[in-house]
């Protein structure tokens, strides 16, 4: 029997059809939240529900759910929804701007420390002061850096919970051995890093196979010119205006040093000294000798490399502008605050002032989303300094003194130093163009900022 | 009564698409019309929006960084249209030859264009990575040390445009359609008048796919001034390395999501838009005029 291709197809269709019919069924109740545990719903029966954003993947959020969950645990008066929302690009939160255009914020959301003035004059944030002195928060609760990026115009806009000290500094023992420097001695000075990279650096045909450091691989070019812009002695905003001063002359300084140290590679784009699964950090492969790096990344080195031999300094300084190793750490990290349209704003206090700044609070946070506080009298502190891993960025926390430039237009500026700062460590322009450019253009955009805001 | 028919008809014709109508109207035309509000308001999506007239275009005037992303996009679609065209074509013709297999050379360079663009994105930054990078392999292989890629300021947009004729899958298939379209008896008269393979090409094949790279040109420039996801991936929405790759659309999303300017970030839209209708209209009035519509 002949069977033509029009009735085998509709054979074929009408079996699979068959055969996809027993696996219909009503589905009953509500979808799950996520499938990746980085939403929850509030626990039920609570006399207020809160709204928390979070906008950390993988296991930072499902900690940031254990961590709603054992608040809700403490206390039977508020229950916590943890709502994932996600960043873009470079920490864009679209989902919570969209939130607070539309009227209908979360009680509380995430903010980067730096970003707190200009939110604070668009009126996105609410006024914490009155809530923390009546909570007995003072500033002997904070790191000094903390202190002075959580407030604005003698105000309190957020707390931060999590400190990020840029940048301990490491280096690789082993290859020091190898290249016949002292395995037991770090550099000090920028000066020193110079030398002991001369002894270091390999550079061929291709390009460098093996380096002293990479100055500008520190989390972007901003942040290079950030970290040893601080280093150098050099400041980035002038207390008396308010402006930016990207062309202090220390600044100009460090940004020269990295343009330098680029050339004697042969240039910034002849590195070959990244690891082949372009993952791990480069300084864990082992073709780098010293790196300023977080704590993160060196735990994943130590993952993918039990037996990596390094150690571990503060971060050094070049006078005449500093004088001390560690000068040039400054502290980043992440706050909370509670949006000016929240609907339960003191609920989410309780909730934020438990997680930021009481000692069992802290503590909690450290065990599930697993940063450093940055309040003082948390137990996570002791924790931290008997770390291995921890510890460098313990002692680089205790030495920091410099936050980002907390000003209006500080997104701005960091955006200018990304590409000036680039643009002179690849040759294009010297550093003081360079600056001067940023210097320029940021003051510009200061200017439409404070007269859009009628400031 | 036939005009109660009809005006019945049309009733039940609105009411059949009016999903269609709401959705394009509040959800396209509404925020075409508003963003066009806010190019003449300071707005910071939080509070009121207000009107400071023509102020956001004349500050895009002076605007070193709007200048610098428009080079970028420029220099991007300059290269990479007519290298799409040019792709496109030539894969086309190749599969046009009656070769054994065309279905399954069809499927694979089609391939690339269902990829979805992160992923292609991410691919493409293993691809162009200088050390272990494919590309910069296939180079020393042959004797030729390759350039840093995305890590070079001067090699980052030329990385970009090469990567740009990766997704020519869907210009191929218009291309493809359109040579199909050119009369064979055409071909074997001119070949029988003793015209050689390019000379056919030149004065037969190539009039009868005009239109369709008349429309790979528009929808190319179109496209090309709207280039944002592969940088935004690629370099974390910094347009690094130096700005090399911060192009207009990246610019337009940093003002609005980065710097709160919403207002000038609609003013950036509508620059864009008017470009883009301009050069539109330019490549109709100077390219549409030698397009061949088979003697229509």
């Amino acid at each position: 029997m002949r069977i033509s291709r029009r009735q085998a197809l509709r054979t074929i269709g009408g079996a699979a059809g068959l055969a996809a019919l027993p696996g219909c069924t009503v589905v009953e109740g509500e979808p799950p939240d996520s499938t990746q545990g980085l939403s929850k719903k509030a626990a039920p029966g609570r006399r207020t529900t809160i709204t928390f954003y979070s906008l950390f993947g993988g296991v930072d959020g499902q900690g940031w759910v254990d961590l709603a969950t054992r608040f809700e645990a403490v206390q039977d008066e508020i229950g916590v929804e943890v709502v994932y929302a996600p960043t873009t690009g470079q920490g864009e939160q679209q989902k919570l701007l969209v939130s607070i255009a539309a009227g209908d914020p979360p009680d509380l959301a995430m903010v980067i420390p730096f970003q707190v003035p200009q939110w604070a004059e668009l009126g996105i944030m609410t006024d914490l002061t009155d809530l923390a002195r009546g909570a007995g928060l003072t500033e002997r609760d904070f790191l000094p850096a903390v202190w002075q990026g959580m407030r604005w115009k003698d105000r309190v806009w957020q707390l931060q919970w999590d400190v990020d000290p840029n940048f301990p500094f490491y280096w690789n023992k082993q290859l020091f051995a190898e290249c016949g420097l002292d395995p037991g001695r770090p550099p000090r000075t920028i000066t020193e890093v110079d030398e002991l990279s001369a002894e270091i650096t390999q550079v061929g045909r291709q390009g460098a196979s093996r380096v002293g450091t990479v100055p500008w691989q520190v989390a972007g070019f901003a942040n290079a010119a950030f970290t040893w812009g601080f280093a150098f002695g050099g400041t980035f905003v002038d207390p008396e205006t308010g402006q930016v001063t990207p062309d202090d002359e220390h600044v100009v300084a460090a940004v020269d040093w990295m343009a330098g140290y680029a050339r004697s590679l042969g240039g910034a784009d002849r590195l070959n000294v990244a690891p082949p699964t372009l993952q791990m950090n480069p300084f864990g492969y082992g073709a780098m000798g010293m790196a300023a790096l977080g704590p993160r990344s060196v735990k994943q080195i130590l993952e993918a490399r039990p037996d990596f031999s390094y150690g571990s300094t503060l971060l050094p300084y070049q006078p005449p502008g500093a004088d001390r190793p560690g000068a040039g750490t400054w502290i980043g990290g992440w706050g909370a605050f509670i949006p000016s349209e929240a609907k339960h704003p003191e609920a989410a206090w309780e909730f934020l002032r438990w997680f930021a700044a009481t000692p069992e609070g802290t503590l909690a946070e450290f065990e599930t989303v697993n940063y450093p506080p940055g309040y003082l009298k948390s137990p996570a502190m002791e924790r931290m300094r008997s770390d291995g891993i921890l510890r460098p960025s313990y002692d680089a926390m205790l030495a920091a003194t410099n936050i980002k430039p907390s000003l209006p237009e500080t997104n701005y500026f960091s955006q200018q130093l990304e590409i000036h700062v680039a643009r002179a460590v690849y040759g294009e322009v010297s550093a003081r163009e360079a600056m001067r450019v940023v210097k320029e253009n940021t003051r510009r955009e200061a200017e439409r900022f404070k007269n859009q805001m009628g400031l | 009564m036939r005009s109660r028919k009809r005006r019945r008809d049309l009733m039940w014709g609105l009411v059949f698409t009016s999903p269609a109508i709401i959705g394009l109207l509040w959800f396209t035309a509404y925020p075409v019309l508003a963003s066009l509000y806010y190019s003449f308001t300071s707005y910071t999506m939080v509070g009121p929006p207000k009107w400071i007239g023509w102020a956001n275009y004349a500050d895009l005037l002076t605007d070193q960084v709007w200048w610098s992303s428009l080079w970028n996009t420029v220099y991007i679609v300059v290269w990479s249209v007519p290298l799409g065209i040019v792709a496109a074509l030539g894969l086309a013709l190749l599969l046009n030859m009656g070769v054994g297999g065309r279905s399954v050379y069809r499927t694979v360079f089609y391939l690339p264009t269902i990829v979805p663009a992160v992923a292609s994105a991410v691919l493409w930054m293993y691809i162009f990575d200088p050390q272990y990078g494919l590309l910069n392999d296939a180079l020393a292989k042959v004797g030729v040390a390759g350039p840093g890629w995305l890590s070079d300021p001067g090699w980052a947009k030329p990385a970009l445009i090469v990567m740009s004729a990766w997704g020519v899958g869907n210009l191929m298939v218009i291309m493809l359609a359109g040579l199909q379209e050119v009369p064979a008896t055409l071909q074997e008269q001119a070949s029988t008048d003793g015209a050689g393979v390019l000379s056919r090409f030149r004065h037969v094949t190539l009039p009868y796919v005009s239109p369709h790279m008349l429309f790979a040109l528009v929808t190319g420039l179109i496209g090309g001034f709207q280039f944002f996801t592969p940088v935004f991936v690629m370099t974390g929405g910094t347009g690094n390395p130096a700005g090399s790759t911060l192009v207009s659309g990246l610019y337009l999303y940093q003002n609005a999501f980065q710097y709160f300017k919403v207002g000038y970030a609609s003013a950036i839209a509508w620059m864009l838009f008017a470009l883009v209708a301009a050069i539109t209209v330019a490549t109709f009035r100077l390219v549409g005029r030698r397009v061949y519509y088979g003697g229509r």
